[in-house]
């Protein structure tokens, strides 16, 4: 990833792959939101973010760079789109496809960045991108997984929040990566996250 | 023709000698209610010229967190108040509306951490302290089209502008870094799009154009969070002064920022007067005579809290400063926080 990528507009094809990974999830698409992408198109990782347009004007029409625009959504890296937790704020209460539906031991299970078992899943929706996203019953946007021979694993839960999302390391907004990732979920120290 | 910082430093002298009288107290008297309240004999001395008896001072230097009431924010771009205190109420937690907002809950007990909640981490709500939760009410950006959060931090105040007005942009400036990434974390969490955040000291706000809102919570001493382990040291008056200084610069760059009929609201989660009322008075003073504008304080529109001061160690500030709102723990169960409300003509 270049170290001092530029927030813009995102290419046609990166915008065709951010559109089918949300296709994939939610019949309606972004609603009202932008997609504005940052890092060079072509080398090394894009930073996807869902601006609401009004601050997506602001953020490409001013003199100087921002640190952050909106909500990190995704990654794409090497023609493959990582669907971070920012895209489930984005799909709020409209994900409709590409799902699991998880019983309260699963939730809590998932939230400390552990991996779904296949008892846990009370509804699943097929998902042709591979990745779903994890709900729980109230349909509230848990994390996302994808399927590994039996379970589903764990690429990103809300958890990460507290595990490591505060912890103030990274850098600006193009830069914006590993806290967002799966790797990072996954190592941190679990939470008491009570069901 | 006196700059704001010129203008700032006279009343720091006519505080520092206040200060250095004791407020009234006797010198062992300020010593030792420094020592029983892990305080500064200064902040003593502050508390009992502000307060105006050794009582309330003692009062406000004894508060506690168990004084202050321990509140959060419903993120109504997701769920409403009654429902979300119904989630943690099944979860075992007592809470009741904080009746002076329309999204916050005072939580009377709770069987575990509020940031441990599910609904915590889905996005559900934000912990946020009773008074914090005022300057953003104050400015009511409802309607406005173009919003700063100068000193954001890690956007609690931020992201709840995007609650009140979640069309209109956010810009959010902070020095900090790791706040910043903090602030992302929280943009992400609740689900606000609208922010655009700078890495850039806002004394540079003019560069970013004009605004019909804006938010100075300024980078203060923190005296307000004493009753919390984390907010009790001792302050020395050179600290305040610095900080004044600072504000003073902060607060005359965002209001120049302001477009005609603009409103700013400066908080600090400070109650002393040199943070708050002095540091305003200096910069609309300055402001006015430097022919910038005209800009006047106007009510916040918040329905408790005490008037603005505008009698302190010698200095007599316009009656219009009691439209600013002051908030003690000892008094109102908060942290200790000042606001005042700006309008540009």
């Amino acid at each position: 990833m270049p170290d001092k990528a530029v927030l813009r507009r995102c290419t046609r094809e990166e915008l065709d792959l951010i559109r089918s990974e949300v296709l994939c999830h939610s019949s309606g698409g972004l609603v009202g939101l932008d997609v504005l992408c940052a890092g060079a198109p072509g080398s090394g990782c894009v930073e996807v973010l869902a601006v609401h347009p009004s601050a997506s004007a602001e953020a490409l029409g001013g003199g100087r760079p921002p640190f952050l625009a909106g909500v990190h959504a995704a990654r794409i890296c090497g023609g493959r789109v990582e669907p971070l937790m920012g895209l489930l704020s984005a799909l709020w209460g409209s994900i409709d496809r590409g799902y699991l539906i998880v019983d309260e031991r699963a939730e809590a299970v998932f939230l400390y960045g552990r991996d779904v078992l296949p008892r846990g899943v009370i509804r699943r929706s097929p998902s042709p991108c591979g990745t779903y996203a994890v709900l729980n019953r109230r349909r509230e946007p848990l994390g996302w997984a994808r399927r590994r021979g039996r379970v589903y694993a764990n690429l990103v839960d809300a958890g990460w929040y507290l595990r490591s999302g505060l912890r103030g390391r990274g850098r600006p907004l193009c830069l914006i990566t590993a806290q967002d990732s799966a790797n990072t979920a996954s190592r941190a120290r679990p939470i008491h996250a009570p069901t | 023709m006196r700059s704001a910082l010129e203008r700032l430093s006279e009343g720091l002298t006519l505080a520092r000698g206040a200060v250095e009288r004791g407020g009234g107290l006797a010198p062992r008297e300020l010593a030792a209610l420094a020592e029983r309240h892990g305080a500064h004999p200064d902040q003593v001395a502050r508390y009992a010229e502000l307060l105006g008896s050794r009582e309330e001072a003692e009062g406000m230097l004894g508060a506690r967190e168990g004084d202050v009431m321990r509140t959060l924010r419903a993120n109504t771009l997701r769920v409403d108040r009654d429902e979300l205190a119904s989630r943690l109420e099944a979860k075992g937690a007592s809470v009741r509306p904080y009746r002076h907002t329309p999204y916050g809950l005072v939580v009377e007990e709770s069987p575990i951490p509020l940031a441990a909640y599910h609904e915590h981490l889905l996005g559900l709500f934000y912990i946020q302290g009773p008074a914090s939760m005022l300057p953003v009410l104050a400015l009511s950006p409802e309607g406005a089209s173009r919003i700063a959060d100068a000193a954001a931090g890690v956007g609690g105040k931020a992201t709840q502008i995007s609650q009140h007005n979640p069309r209109s942009p956010v810009i959010a400036l902070d020095v900090s870094e790791r706040k910043l990434m903090a602030l992302k974390a929280n943009a992400s969490r609740l689900g606000a799009f609208n922010i655009v955040a700078y890495l850039m000291d806002a004394r540079g706000i003019g560069s970013l154009g004009e605004f019909d809102r804006v938010l100075l919570d300024a980078p203060c001493t923190g005296e307000g969070l004493m009753p919390f382990a984390r907010g009790r040291r001792p302050r020395p008056q050179g600290e305040v002064e610095s900080a004044a200084r600072v504000q003073v610069e902060l607060l005359e760059s965002a209001l120049r920022s302001l477009g005609p009929g603009g409103e700013l609201v400066y908080s600090t989660c400070s109650t002393n007067f040199e943070e708050n009322e002095l540091v305003v008075h200096s910069v609309l003073e300055a402001l006015e005579d430097s022919g910038a504008g005209h800009f006047s304080l106007v009510d916040t529109g918040l329905d408790f809290g005490d008037a603005g001061a505008v009698e302190y160690a010698g200095i007599s500030l316009p009656s219009q400063f009691r439209l600013c709102r002051r908030f003690y723990p000892h008094r109102h169960a908060t942290e200790g926080f000042t606001i005042c409300r700006i309008r540009r003509s």
